[in-house]
C-alpha cells in the first residue's frame, strides 16, 4: 500500500495537490474567442487617432518638408467640406484633437459606460528585443489615455512609420476574483506559512486568462494583463513576482508596496488589430482565433511555412537553427543535420504545392550544405554515409563532427527523393544510391538497424535510437517510389516487421509502443505497396498511443488547446511536438481511409491536430507582440506562449499538414507519390 | 549403580566399551529444509543487489550513473548493462520458485513466511529498477528482453509472495497473514500493468485520466 501511495504521489501528487488547490476556479470567460466588439474598435481606432496625430506634429516640428507631405494627408484625412482653398497657399493646420471631435469620429465610443474597465496597450516592434506595450486604463478619457501611452511608447513609436507598423490591443475586464492575503506584514515581511493561501506557484493562475492587478492607496492600481505573460514567457508560478516587478519597472512603484498592495485576479476579453489600423479581432490567451482546416486553409499555411524556410536559408544552404520571435534574436550556432535533411525535405514538399522557384533553388542550396557533411564509405566503396553537423561555423559552413547517424541518412533520402520527384535530374542519383546501400549496410540479419555508423574503427556509439529505424525505412521507400527497385521494398520491409514484431516485444509482453511519427509514415507507404494487416494494425495502435494523450474532445477541450498534446501542471502544451505528431495522424488517416473506409475516427484526430497547428503559427494576426513579425510570419513555435521558431518545428508541422492535405484533396500532391523514372 | 536409572541412550558405549553407534545421517534435502528459512531472505538479497545498481544509475553525476551503456564510459564507470539487470532478474525468478517449492513441502511454516515477505521485497525492486531505467532512458540502449524480464521478476515475486503467505496462514503462521494482503495487491497491480499493454480499454481509461487531470489543471 505504502508503494501505491509512492506511486500516486509521484505519478499524480502534483496534479492532485492543484486541483485541490483550483477547486473553486471559475471556468474561462465565456465565449471563449468573443464576438465583434464596436467600442472596442472604437476605442482602438480613437487612440490610433490621437497617436497619428501627435506622430505627425512631432514630425512636422522635426522636419518641415516631412511636415507639409504629413499635413497633405492629415488635411484629406480630416477634410472639411466648403474650403476650396487656393492650393497655392499653406492648407489649414487640422482643428486640434478633443474628446467630442473623436466621439463624433467614433459614435460607438458614446457606448462606453462609466465604471467599465477598459485597457489600451500598444505594441510597436523594436527589432532586436522584447517589445515592451505601452498601457493604460481608459480613465480620463480616450484623449488622457493616449496621452500616457503616447508617453510611454519607444521613440520609434512616436513616428508616423512607427505607427504604421503598430499594433492596439483593447481589454475589457469582465471579473475579478481577490486573492486571499496579505502575504506580508506591514513591515513588508513575509508572514509565515501564508504561502500556501495566496498561491505562490501560481496553481490559481491560469497563463494567459488571468492577469494580476494590484491595489496601493498610495501608488493607486497597476494592471498586469491575461497576455502579458503568454507574450513575455511568464509561466503560472512566476506571473504574481512578474507583476510585481512590472509595478515596480514600468510605474515606478515602491518595491515595499507591490507587497503590501492588494491583489486581485481578473479576466478579460480582448481585441486586437489584425494588421496595423486594420480590423480588431478578439484575442484570448494572447492568440488569435483561426478558421476552420480546410484543404484551402492548409493550402496558405503550407505556403506560409514554405517561404519562412525560404527566407530562412542562406546562400551557403543553412536554414536558420533557432530564431527567438519574442525577442527576435538566433541564439548559438548550434545546427543538426538530421533536421537539416528533414527541412529541406518539407521545403520541397512546400514547393510541390507551390510552384515558388524560390523555395526550389533554396532547397537545392540547402542540399548542397547537406552533402558537404557526406562521405564515402572508403571500407566499403560505392557507399556514402553522413557526419554530424551540431554547429555552423562563423561564415555560416558546417563544422563537420564525427558521428555518422542513420537518421541523417534515411531523412538525406527523402529530401533526394523529395527533390527528384519535384524537379528532374536536380540530384546526382549516383549519391542518392551509394545512401541507400548505406542504409542496407547497417541492416542486421533480424532486421533491426544499428543507429550509429563506425566509419572511423573506432567504434561507434551503442545507442539504440527509436526514430532513426523509421526514418531510415521511410527512405528506402521513397528511393523505391523514385526508382522502382523492389530491393529497397525487401530491405524496408524486413526492417518494419522486426520495429513491429520485435522491438518491444518479448516474452510474451509488448513493453509499449513509441510515438514514432516516422515509422507510422513508414507503415502507410509500404502498406501501398506490400499490404500486411500485422503492420497496419500496429500503425493504428501508433496512432492510438498518440491520440490518448491529446486533448481530442471538443466539448471539454478549450478551444485553443482542441488537438493540443497534454503538458506537465507548469506549462503549456508544445506545439512542435503537435507537428510531428501531425504526420503521424495524418498517415495514420491516410491508411485509415484505405483500410477503414468506413471510418473517421483519424481524420477527425487528425483535424483537431492541425486546428493546434496553425494555431501556432505566425500568420498575421497572432504576432502583434512580435519585435520583428515580417521575419516571424510562417514559423511555428515551440509552444503557446515561446516564441522559439527551430527550423524542425517548421518541418514536422509543414510535413503534417501536407499530409492531411493530400487526403483532403484530390488534387493535391501525393505525399507517397510513385514516379520510378 | 549409577545413580542415573535412565538406561543407557543409543549413543552410549556398550558396556563391553564398544563405541556408540552414530546417529542416522539425515537425507541433504532434509538438512537443507532444516535451514531453509534462512534460504529465504536470497530473494531480499537479489533484490538488494539490483537496487544497488539501480538507484546508483539514478541521477546525475559520474559516481552515481552505473547504468551508462555509451561506449568507454561502460567499463569505466562499473556499468550494469541491460544484461546484468535481466540475469539478476532471472536469479530471482529461479529463486523464489525454488523457495516455494521447499517451503510446501516442508510442514513447518518458515520459509512460506519469508518468501512471503522477500518476494514483496524483490516485486518492488524490480519495479523500481523498470521505472529508474524508463525514467534515464534505457530504451535507447536495452532490448524489450531486458524489460520483459525484469517485469517477469517483478510479477513471479508478487505471485509467489501471495502464495507463500497464503498457505502459511493456512498453516498457521502467525507473521504470513500481514503479508497476504500486500502480496495480493502486488499481484493485482502487476496484472493490471500486464492489462494495460494490450487492452485497448484499460489504455483508453489511462488516457481519459491523464485528460482529465490535465483539464482540471489548467483553464
Amino acid at each position: 500500500m505504502v508503494g501505491i501511495g509512492l506511486y500516486v504521489q509521484s505519478e499524480w501528487g502534483g496534479e492532485l495537490r492543484v486541483m485541490r488547490q483550483r477547486a473553486s476556479m471559475p471556468d474561462a470567460p465565456e465565449p471563449f474567442f468573443p464576438a465583434e466588439e464596436p467600442r472596442a474598435a472604437a476605442i482602438a481606432g480613437s487612440v490610433r487617432q490621437a497617436l497619428v496625430r501627435w506622430a505627425d506634429d512631432e514630425a512636422a516640428r522635426r522636419e518641415p518638408d516631412a511636415a507639409e507631405a504629413s499635413e497633405e494627408g492629415a488635411s484629406e484625412d480630416d477634410a472639411t467640406a466648403g474650403d476650396d482653398d487656393d492650393s497655392a497657399e499653406a492648407p489649414e493646420p487640422a482643428p486640434p484633437l478633443t474628446e467630442e471631435a473623436l466621439l463624433e469620429a467614433w459614435p460607438d465610443l458614446g457606448d462606453v459606460a462609466y465604471g467599465e474597465r477598459w485597457i489600451i496597450s500598444v505594441y510597436t516592434p523594436t527589432p532586436g528585443d522584447w517589445i515592451r506595450p505601452a498601457i493604460s486604463t481608459l480613465d480620463g478619457g480616450v484623449l488622457e489615455a493616449a496621452g500616457r501611452v503616447w508617453k510611454d511608447l519607444p521613440a520609434a513609436g512616436r513616428t508616423p512609420e512607427g505607427l504604421a507598423r503598430t499594433h492596439i490591443k483593447v481589454d475589457y475586464v469582465v471579473s475579478e476574483r481577490p486573492v486571499p492575503g496579505p502575504t506580508h506584514d506591514e513591515d513588508g515581511k513575509p508572514i509565515p506559512g501564508d504561502d500556501e493561501r495566496r498561491d505562490p506557484k501560481g496553481w490559481n493562475i491560469d497563463e494567459g486568462l488571468d492577469g494580476i492587478v494590484l491595489r496601493h492607496p498610495k501608488e493607486g492600481e497597476f494592471w498586469f494583463l491575461p497576455s502579458l505573460a503568454v507574450e513575455r514567457k511568464v509561466s503560472r508560478r512566476k506571473i504574481h513576482a512578474r507583476a510585481r516587478f512590472y509595478a515596480r519597472e514600468l510605474a515606478g512603484w515602491r518595491s515595499s508596496r507591490t507587497k503590501k498592495a492588494e491583489v486581485a485576479l481578473f479576466r478579460t476579453h480582448a481585441w486586437v488589430e489584425s494588421e496595423p489600423g486594420g480590423p480588431m479581432v478578439a484575442v484570448t490567451r494572447g492568440n488569435t482565433d483561426v478558421p476552420e482546416v480546410t484543404p484551402e486553409v492548409l493550402r496558405e499555411r503550407i505556403a506560409l511555412a514554405a517561404d519562412f524556410l525560404t527566407r530562412e536559408t542562406n546562400d551557403l544552404g543553412a536554414v536558420t537553427y533557432e530564431y527567438q520571435a519574442a525577442t527576435d534574436k538566433v541564439p548559438g550556432n548550434d545546427y543538426n543535420i538530421l533536421r537539416h535533411a528533414g527541412t529541406v525535405y518539407s521545403m520541397v514538399q512546400g514547393y510541390r504545392l507551390t510552384g515558388d522557384e524560390r523555395t526550389l533553388q533554396a532547397s537545392i542550396r540547402a542540399m548542397g550544405f547537406y552533402l558537404r557533411a557526406t562521405r564515402e564509405d572508403k571500407a566499403n566503396p560505392g557507399e556514402r554515409y553522413v557526419l554530424s553537423v551540431s554547429r555552423l561555423r562563423q561564415s555560416g559552413a558546417p563544422r563537420i563532427g564525427s558521428q555518422a547517424k542513420l537518421g541523417g541518412i534515411g531523412l538525406g533520402l527523402c529530401m533526394m527523393a523529395e527533390l527528384e520527384k519535384a524537379r528532374p535530374g536536380t540530384i546526382d542519383m549516383e549519391i542518392a544510391l551509394q545512401m541507400a546501400r548505406h542504409v542496407d549496410r547497417m541492416q542486421n540479419p533480424d532486421g533491426s538497424f544499428d543507429s550509429f555508423y563506425d566509419h572511423s574503427g573506432r567504434g561507434a556509439k551503442l545507442r539504440k535510437s527509436i526514430y532513426y529505424s523509421g526514418e531510415a525505412i521511410l527512405g528506402l521507400i521513397r528511393m523505391y517510389e523514385l526508382t522502382g527497385d523492389e530491393h529497397y521494398l525487401d530491405v524496408a520491409e524486413r526492417g518494419a516487421d522486426y520495429l513491429v514484431n520485435e522491438r518491444w516485444a518479448s516474452l510474451g509482453l509488448r513493453i509499449y509502443i513509441p510515438p514514432d511519427a516516422w515509422l507510422i509514415q513508414a507503415l502507410e507507404e509500404l502498406d501501398r505497396f506490400r499490404p500486411d494487416d500485422r503492420r497496419a494494425d500496429y500503425a493504428f495502435d501508433i496512432g492510438e498511443t498518440i491520440a490518448r494523450h491529446k486533448l481530442m474532445d471538443p466539448l471539454r477541450a478549450p478551444p485553443d488547446m482542441l488537438g493540443a498534446d497534454l503538458s506537465s501542471v507548469g506549462s503549456m502544451p508544445n506545439s512542435a511536438t503537435a507537428g510531428s505528431f501531425g504526420e503521424a495522424l495524418s498517415a495514420a488517416a491516410r491508411l485509415e481511409a484505405r483500410r477503414r473506409p468506413d471510418q473517421t475516427r483519424f481524420r477527425t484526430f487528425a483535424m483537431y491536430n492541425a486546428g493546434f497547428q496553425i494555431r501556432n503559427q505566425y500568420w498575421g494576426p497572432n504576432d502583434y507582440y512580435l519585435p520583428n513579425p515580417e521575419r516571424a510570419f510562417g514559423g511555428f513555435r515551440v509552444k503557446p506562449d515561446a516564441g522559439e521558431v527551430r527550423n524542425d518545428y517548421v518541418q514536422h508541422n509543414l510535413s503534417g499538414l501536407f499530409g492531411l492535405l493530400d487526403l483532403l484533396d484530390e488534387t493535391a500532391p501525393d505525399i507517397g507519390e510513385v514516379v520510378q523514372r | 549403580m549409577s545413580k542415573n536409572n535412565q538406561p543407557p541412550g543409543p549413543n552410549a558405549g556398550s558396556q563391553d566399551g564398544t563405541p556408540p553407534t552414530p546417529p542416522p545421517r539425515k537425507a541433504l534435502l532434509d538438512e537443507f529444509f532444516d535451514v531453509a528459512p534462512v534460504f529465504a531472505l536470497l530473494p531480499a538479497a537479489v533484490a538488494g543487489y539490483m537496487l544497488h545498481g539501480a538507484v546508483g544509475s539514478y541521477g546525475e553525476g559520474d559516481g552515481k550513473r552505473i547504468i551508462d551503456y555509451d561506449k568507454l564510459r561502460d567499463f569505466e564507470a562499473g556499468a550494469w548493462s541491460g544484461d546484468q539487470y535481466a540475469n539478476l532478474g532471472w536469479v530471482g525468478i529461479v529463486l523464489v520458485l525454488v523457495l516455494l517449492f521447499v517451503g510446501v513441502k516442508r510442514e513447518r511454516t518458515g520459509t512460506l513466511s519469508v518468501l512471503g515477505l522477500t518476494g514483496q521485497l524483490l516485486f518492488g525492486v524490480a519495479v523500481a529498477t523498470f521505472s529508474i531505467a524508463w525514467a534515464e532512458g534505457r530504451q535507447n540502449y536495452w532490448d524489450a528482453y531486458h524489460f520483459s524480464v525484469l517485469a517477469w521478476t517483478a510479477f513471479t515475486a508478487a505471485s509467489t509472495a501471495f502464495v507463500a503467505s497464503m498457505l502459511a496462514s493456512r498453516r498457521g503462521s502467525v507473521i504470513a497473514p500481514a503479508f497476504q494482503a500486500t502480496a495480493g495487491v502486488c499481484v493485482a497491480l502487476s496484472a493490471l500493468v500486464w492489462l494495460y499493454t494490450w487492452n485497448p480499454w484499460l489504455q483508453q481509461f489511462e488516457g481519459w485520466v491523464a485528460r482529465t487531470l490535465w483539464l482540471a489543471t489548467h483553464g
